[in-house]
């Protein structure tokens, strides 16, 4: 919902400090719980396995289908992050035209 | 270490820094919270030939009632103008804006004075002090002048401050017992400066709302109003007429921002109404 | 422009010539060597950065060295001189894993003296607001937030060890 790097046409960077590239402070991230769902490899000694980055995509899907999901009459699908008040605004918009 | 040498004075007299002011001319930045300077010479977009602190001469971080106004020093900062009981209780909308700057540390820190005369439009200060009415005192080696907000926000991070000038006072109307105002911001992060703000309020028989982030400047809008007259339409008039002021905006984003300018002022004005006068 | 300054450095009083171009957090890293308070952006944004200058927690990579003569700065090393003992409130971060690669650690740790100073009993969302200005990129700020409730029930009703200023 806040980060992008934001490049301009001449090839400039735009966002290449905290000013600009907007991290989440401890207002905007939610309260959230974590509860462990374990399947072990088969393949690995210990069962263990690499859990660092898969986890992520789940929950950007999550938060369009949340959009999504929150206006229903409206044939809306995001295809691009992050998810800007501008640009939620804007594909709601235009979905609305199209009735 | 920063890149570019610079003389630094911190003196300890409000005289000796407007000598100081007059005879640098536009080599000299000033140094109050440096919340705005800081990071744009950490960045090296702005490199002085000569700093200017303010931080070191006393009696400037006063606030005081003067009669029918809120009167307060250059180095008042904006935990103070958040928490001090006579601007809670005189000019709420002007706390109310300051708790919504930045965060903890910065607002230690940062000051009032140095934030309205950097004028970022999209400054929480701006369109308070516009809606309010406040004046400001402008000083330099040679004399005072007074001037109203209105007048002095001229355009994007431009004022009517004279190269040899410091903003030394700000003075703002108190609301009467019959008022009611409220501050409303649309920022990504909390305390980040804002896409759009807008202060509102609503006094005997007029309804002020000022819209900032569309512009150079806020824009105000101003419209009678009869207690007692009709809260929904008073709401949806000021919205209109603040989605037709904003018709200048310019950008990809111009029909967002319009929209979000018309939403805040509504609901700043619709804060305002709920509470109790 | 070279100048002589005179602070007091977490309680001890220091005479120091420096350059005008040096900022307070220069100031502590390198001319004093207390590398506890870390640089993340030099925008005022991360807070990495944050100390206690004359009783209120600011970012130190926006401040001046030469604007604090006559002051009186702490760093996170006054909690804790040999590292071994830790502060209460170091502890409670021990304790319920509120920092990862510990970077943002010292600044969240100034903040919550600062917030629990003013409000010994926060609420979640009080805690939240008081490490605003704390960015965190490895915990999600949750686990830091426990940390805080932790460490204001360990040193509720006893006076913190830094003088802040109401």
């Amino acid at each position: 919902m806040y980060e992008e790097i934001v490049y301009d046409s001449a090839g400039q960077l735009r966002t290449s400090t905290l000013m600009d590239y907007t991290i989440p402070t401890a207002v905007e991230v939610p309260h959230y719980e974590i509860g462990h769902q374990e399947t072990l490899s088969p393949f690995t000694p210990l069962g263990a396995k690499g859990v660092g980055e898969s986890g992520v995509g789940g929950a950007l899907n999550a938060l369009c289908s949340a959009i999504e999901d929150a206006v229903p009459d409206l044939d809306i699908r995001f295809t691009r992050l992050p998810l800007t008040p501008q640009r939620v605004w804007g594909t709601i918009h235009a979905a609305t035209r199209r009735g | 270490m920063l890149s570019r040498e610079f003389d630094f004075f911190a003196p300890s007299e409000l005289g000796e820094a407007l000598s100081v002011l007059r005879d640098s001319g536009d080599d000299a930045k000033v140094l109050a919270g440096g919340m705005s300077l800081m990071p744009m010479m950490n960045l090296g977009l702005v490199r002085p030939r000569v700093v200017l602190s303010l931080n070191h001469i006393d009696g400037l971080d006063y606030v005081r009632e003067d009669g029918n106004s809120i009167s307060f020093g250059a180095l008042v900062r904006h935990y103070q103008v958040a928490s001090h009981p006579t601007i809670r209780r005189f000019c709420p909308m002007l706390a109310e804006a300051a708790a919504h700057i930045g965060d903890v540390q910065v607002r230690h820190r940062g000051t009032a004075a140095g934030s309205i005369a950097h004028a970022d439009p999209a400054a929480d200060y701006l369109p308070v002090l516009i809606a309010y009415g406040a004046t400001f005192t402008l000083r330099s080696s040679t004399g005072d002048r007074q001037i109203t907000a209105e007048d002095f926000f001229v355009d994007f991070m431009t004022t009517a401050l004279s190269p040899d000038e410091l903003l030394v006072e700000i003075s703002v109307p108190k609301e009467s017992n019959v008022a009611r105002s409220a501050y409303r911001k649309l920022a990504r992060l909390e305390g980040s400066f804002a896409i759009v703000n807008a202060g509102a309020v609503i006094d005997r028989s007029t309804v002020r709302v000022a819209v900032g982030g569309v512009g150079g400047r806020p824009i105000l809008i101003e419209q009678p109003w009869e207690i007692g007259g009709s809260e929904g339409s008073v709401v949806a008039q000021i919205g209109q007429l603040v989605y037709e002021a904003t018709k200048g905006v310019v950008g990809e984003d111009a029909d967002y921002k319009r929209s979000v300018a018309r939403t805040f002022s509504e609901r700043a004005l619709r804060a305002a109404l709920t509470k109790a006068s | 422009m070279e100048l002589p300054i005179n602070v007091t450095v977490n309680g001890t009083a220091r005479k120091l010539r420096i350059d005008s171009r040096t900022t307070l957090v220069d100031l502590i890293r390198e001319h004093l060597g207390l590398t506890g308070t870390h640089i993340g952006c030099t925008t005022g944004n991360c807070g990495a950065c944050t100390v206690f200058l004359n009783g209120r927690t600011v970012k130190s990579c926006c401040v001046l060295a030469a604007d604090v003569d006559g002051g009186e700065v702490t760093t996170i090393e006054v909690l804790s001189e040999s590292g071994r003992e830790l502060h209460p409130v170091q502890q409670a971060f021990v304790d319920h894993q509120g920092l990862q690669c510990g970077f943002c650690t010292p600044g969240m740790i100034l903040s919550t003296l600062q917030l629990l100073a003013e409000n010994p009993n926060p609420s979640e969302d009080e805690i939240r607001h008081g490490i605003v200005g704390n960015l965190c990129r490895c915990t999600g700020y949750q686990f830091i937030i426990d940390s805080i409730r932790a460490a204001a029930e360990s040193v509720r009703g006893r006076p913190t060890e830094i003088a802040v200023r109401k």
